[in-house]
């Protein structure tokens, strides 16, 4: 039996969002979910997540249908996500709180991951003080500590400029090598999807369906320009395809 | 590969000083007229600084910038911006946003008929002339932005990341329809990014700077890429090789 | 940053060189004039001591007019934040309730204080009359904020923690009532200022002899204007350093956030 298995529709009113959505997720893999803008991705990450429920279907972890207050899930958004009242160390510390963690083991492991993503020293400061990317890694630590059975990722570095992108890409890779969880990672950054990905699925436009999914057995850290990095990003390009 | 076109554009010994920090240090280099120039640099080199002392928006400390051999003016030159964040007067239609800057100028209503018409389907934008910003997509919006800073044929046209906040498809799209555009008017175009794939993509020349206190680190020559370039030929693989080599901080 | 304190000092001589700038053009003026209306601000100033030493007509001192207004002022304060919070949240978390009653909220809302005052005269007594009419001053701005600040609570934060498993209790105790109390805090400001711009015309009503507005009435009927603007002057400055406290407050308060209001 598979990880996590969704199988979903959605509709909004009158408009098919999602349109039969079927794929599973292994233990462990990285998974990325890739489509042009507006193709219904962010849906999928917050149906996965139990945050909109689906019109039709479901999504199961080990058999069970998702849930937030049974499942450990974490959730890294696009939009900056730091709690701006609270300082760096207590926004990590959030999803320990709600899971009822033992004080001083949350600590614990909140030191660790915050080290981690590169922010030691950082743990008294306030959101405003952070640089989009800094905010993003603190979002990126949240979702870590807690030890997630599954994490989703929408978009994280959509914020960011190009080069402040390849450097967060590096550090997942990192981070995730270092922290092998279950990755839902959703972009609409080919470049991205093929830099990170173990699988790929390739999704259309609205209503979206599954146009393709692709192993990628690339090591790591992936060359930008290696042959077979541009071949999957032109198949990927064409599964994708957006016309103007 | 010769250079036949006249100098239009030339920055001579330009610093920038606020108080105690030096963003930028002693930057030379010219722009030859019709040319599209691409500025990198690594984040937080001053790029946006950089951006506002050449259009002269903000004054420089020491140094010189000429266009035509006179020293920058509003007044005598035509200088046009366009900006990262989205920029398009919300409460005017797609057609008064264009022409504003021609207005502004007094051009004749004639004149500015014709040539709004004129870059409204160089830009694919006819069908939306009545539109307002706020029922277009982003990759519109910035279409109108471009049409807007084009239509004046200006001396000098800046533009600062303007693809930033799109997302990739859209972007290849509009990086088409720039360079289309581009071939078609002749301006003379500095375009300033943090996408290294993006300059080797539309430049002729790419300029990177170095880190703050920024100089020109070097000047890559890549003309002899015919359009439109393919992101997998192995000679532009090599040269956005050489160029990630020059700005990488990471 | 040296620029930075060049320029608070200079802001602070220019305001210092304006108020004199304006004592004196007040001073030709009103010696031109030449008439027992328009008082000199040397009389202004001698009218002012007076009061603050002597006291008033009646004897009563200027600063027992200051404490009382005061004491009625946080009076009616005080009750529009403990029924305008506590209605703005309701209303801002279940919407239905604020649709379903605007028809009437809304139009009470544009009432100014100074149509109740035939009502509250008929209807109440002495403490209350200002009590409510200042209640009245305060309660919309305060309500309405606190509304508005509801549907202002970011979804993102929301879902960050809903992601957790957080229940709707936790929600609102760690996301929903931080993120509004700057919101709150800034229309108890406005309030408060509303509320002691309406001193006067409780006052008017009030009844008692004491009270800033009620100084400056009697000297109306006197017809010594010097005392009259002391008054307003007092009323003026009160009102400035109760707003620059709040502020100070505020901005300490909420560290986290980066803008500053006014």
């Amino acid at each position: 039996m598979a990880f996590v298995t969704v199988d979903i529709s959605k509709r909004f009113g009158k408009m098919d969002v999602l349109r039969d959505v079927r794929f599973t997720v292994e233990e462990n893999e990285f998974l990325v979910i890739v489509g042009p803008t507006g193709c219904g991705k962010t849906t999928i990450a917050n149906i996965i997540a139990g945050v909109e429920p689906c019109t039709s279907g479901a999504v199961t972890i080990r058999g069970e249908r998702v849930d937030p207050k049974k499942h450990n899930l974490s959730f890294v958004f696009q939009e900056p996500s730091c709690v701006p009242w609270k300082t760096l160390i207590n926004d990590v510390l959030m999803g320990p709180e709600i899971k009822n963690t033992p004080r001083e083991q949350a600590r614990r492991r909140a030191s660790e991951i915050i080290e981690l993503v590169g922010l030691a020293g950082f743990e008294n400061y306030y959101s405003r003080q952070l640089s989009g990317g800094m905010q993003q890694r603190v979002a990126i630590a949240r979702a870590y500590v807690t030890d997630p059975e599954l994490l989703i990722m929408d978009e994280p570095f959509g914020h960011l400029d190009a080069q402040t992108r390849y450097l967060m890409q590096g550090e997942i890779m990192r981070i995730w090598q270092q922290e092998h969880k279950t990755v839902v990672f959703i972009t609409n950054n080919i470049e991205e999807a093929v830099f990170l990905a173990s699988r790929v699925i390739a999704l259309s436009k609205l209503p979206a369906t599954i146009r393709g999914v692709h192993d990628i057995n690339l090591p790591h850290p992936r060359n930008l320009t290696d042959p077979e990095f541009l071949r999957l990003r032109r198949i990927l390009t064409e599964q994708c395809e957006v016309t103007d | 590969m010769e250079e036949q076109r006249n100098v239009k554009i030339r920055v001579q010994n330009l610093s920038k000083h606020f108080g105690d920090l030096v963003v930028l240090d002693d930057i030379s280099f010219n722009i030859h007229q019709g040319e599209f120039l691409c500025v990198v640099g690594p984040t937080g080199c001053g790029k946006t600084t950089f951006c506002n002392v050449v259009t002269s928006l903000l004054p420089v400390t020491s140094g010189s910038i000429r266009i035509d051999g006179e020293p920058i003016d509003f007044q005598k030159h035509n200088v046009a911006f366009v900006f990262q964040e989205p920029s398009c007067l919300p409460w005017r239609t797609v057609y008064d946003n264009i022409k504003i800057g021609l207005t502004i100028k007094n051009y004749p209503e004639k004149e500015i008929a014709d040539r709004v018409s004129r870059i409204m389907e160089l830009t694919g934008l006819t069908r939306f002339r009545d539109f307002f910003p706020n029922q277009l997509s982003a990759g519109t919006k910035q279409r109108v932005v471009v049409a807007r800073a084009f239509v004046t044929e200006p001396d000098m046209l800046l533009m600062d990341e303007p693809f930033g906040q799109l997302d990739t498809s859209t972007r290849f799209h509009i990086e088409n329809l720039l360079i289309e555009l581009w071939q078609k008017t002749g301006q003379t175009v500095i375009f300033v990014t943090h996408n290294l794939e993006e300059s080797i993509y539309m430049a002729e020349r790419v300029l990177v700077l170095t880190p703050k206190p920024a100089h020109v680190k070097k000047i890559v020559d890549v003309r002899h890429l015919p359009h439109p370039r393919d992101i997998a030929d192995p000679e532009f693989v090599r040269l956005r090789n050489h160029v990630t080599d020059l700005v990488k901080w990471w | 940053m040296e620029s930075k304190q060049k320029e608070k000092i200079s802001s602070f001589i220019y305001n210092i060189l304006f108020l004199i700038a304006v004592i004196a053009g007040w001073g030709m003026f009103a010696k031109w004039q030449n008439s027992p209306f328009f008082p000199l601000p040397g009389e202004i100033y001698d009218a002012f001591i007076q009061l603050s030493t002597e006291g008033d007509v009646e004897g009563v001192a200027l600063s027992s007019h200051i404490l009382w207004s005061l004491i009625r002022i946080f009076a009616g304060f005080g009750m529009a934040c403990v029924t305008g919070i506590p209605l703005g949240l309701a209303m801002g978390l279940w919407p239905k309730l604020y649709n379903r009653t605007r028809a009437v909220i809304e139009p009470i809302r544009f009432i100014p204080p100074i149509a109740w005052i035939p009502m509250t005269i008929v209807l109440m007594v002495g403490f209350s009359r200002y009590a409510f009419l200042i209640w009245l001053g305060a309660f919309f701005p305060i309500f309405i904020n606190t509304l508005l600040s509801v549907t202002r609570v970011n979804p993102v934060h929301i879902n960050v923690v809903k992601v957790f498993g957080a229940s709707r209790w936790y929600t609102i105790r760690n996301i929903v009532i931080p993120s509004v109390t700057p919101d709150i805090a800034t229309g108890m400001r406005v309030g408060l200022g509303i509320a002691w711009m309406c001193i006067v015309a409780a006052e008017m009503i009030g009844g008692e002899m004491v009270g800033v507005g009620r100084l400056i009435l009697k000297y109306a009927e006197l017809m010594r204007l010097a005392e009259v603007i002391v008054g307003m002057l007092v009323i003026g400055i009160i009102g400035f350093i109760m707003n620059e406290i709040f502020i100070a407050v505020e901005r300490y308060l909420f560290r986290w956030r980066a803008e500053i209001s006014l």
